[in-house]
């Protein structure tokens, strides 16, 4: 009976610590951020594949989810914490070497200005084609703390082609917080969603 | 003689635990209810500051089971009281 106070100290004490971490890992002092999206579970970051239609439903066939595109184009949003100067999107798909595939995030929404990038052929996993792209992200205009994402395959339908998608990956990098950008790095981050 | 003194120690620390008990869950209680307050709060100023790591879902789902579970104490004990 006398500890409880000590007691009570440490429950009031651990969500101000589980606080701290979620700031902390928003504020991301790296400057590195990595969002997964396998098609089985729902990630924070990334939405799922718009519209329907031009995706199929979500496949799961021994815990591999899939989802098939059969109509250009078709869209995502990663939700960022904060804005970043670079990005390397990998992406895991089953398609014809004939079949075009771009993808890119918008530079400007309301022009509909798009950094369409193709994707190039890494390598094969278990069945999977690996497939990299690179983007320079210092001059994007985001909505919000929404980046669109576009994924273009000009004639998928008309040629009755299709792409399926099992996994995405996107890297996000900036400059790592020093002694020298720690206000700069503050501002940002403050400003980047409140303002 | 020794007996009864045993018994009413016994008694004395059953009711002491009882009183911890609750004393604990109530707290638990006022605490997430309040954690739960303020993590909603700063997602409404910063989308996804709690939100893209942690799902608020799951504490509401928390606080919800406490606060049944300090109801029911309060009433069993009113009514013990009684």
């Amino acid at each position: 009976m006398k500890n409880y106070k000590y007691f009570r100290i440490i429950l009031i004490l651990i969500p101000v610590a589980i606080l701290g971490v979620l700031i902390y890992k928003d504020f991301n002092p790296r400057g590195y951020l990595k969002a997964t999206y396998n098609f089985c579970y729902e990630d924070p970051f990334i939405t799922k594949f718009s519209p329907h239609g031009r995706v199929l439903e979500i496949q799961q066939n021994n815990n591999v989810c899939t989802q098939q595109m059969v109509i250009d184009p078709v869209y995502f949003d990663v939700r960022l914490p904060q804005k970043f100067t670079a990005a390397r999107l990998k992406i895991w798909y089953q398609k014809d070497s004939s079949t075009e595939l771009k993808i890119g995030p918008a530079i400007d929404l309301v022009n509909w200005q798009w950094q369409l990038k193709d994707i190039t052929y890494m390598q094969t996993v278990n069945n999977w084609q690996l497939g990299v792209a690179d983007y320079d992200l210092t001059y994007l205009k985001m909505d919000k703390n929404n980046l669109r994402w576009l994924i273009s395959s000009p004639n998928l339908d008309t040629n009755q082609q299709h792409i399926i998608f099992d996994k995405i990956e996107i890297e996000f990098f900036k400059e790592p917080l020093n002694k020298n950008n720690v206000w700069q790095r503050v501002k940002e981050w403050l400003y980047f969603t409140i303002i | 003689m020794f007996g009864n003194e045993l018994k009413s120690g016994y008694i004395l620390l059953l009711y002491n635990m009882k009183y911890l008990f609750q004393k604990l869950i109530a707290d638990i209680f006022y605490i997430s209810l309040i954690t739960f307050i303020v993590y909603f709060m700063l997602e409404l100023i910063k989308s996804g500051v709690v939100s893209n790591y942690f799902d608020l879902n799951l504490l509401l789902i928390w606080i919800i089971g406490f606060g049944i579970l300090a109801i029911i104490m309060k009433k069993y004990d009113r009514r013990s009281q009684n």
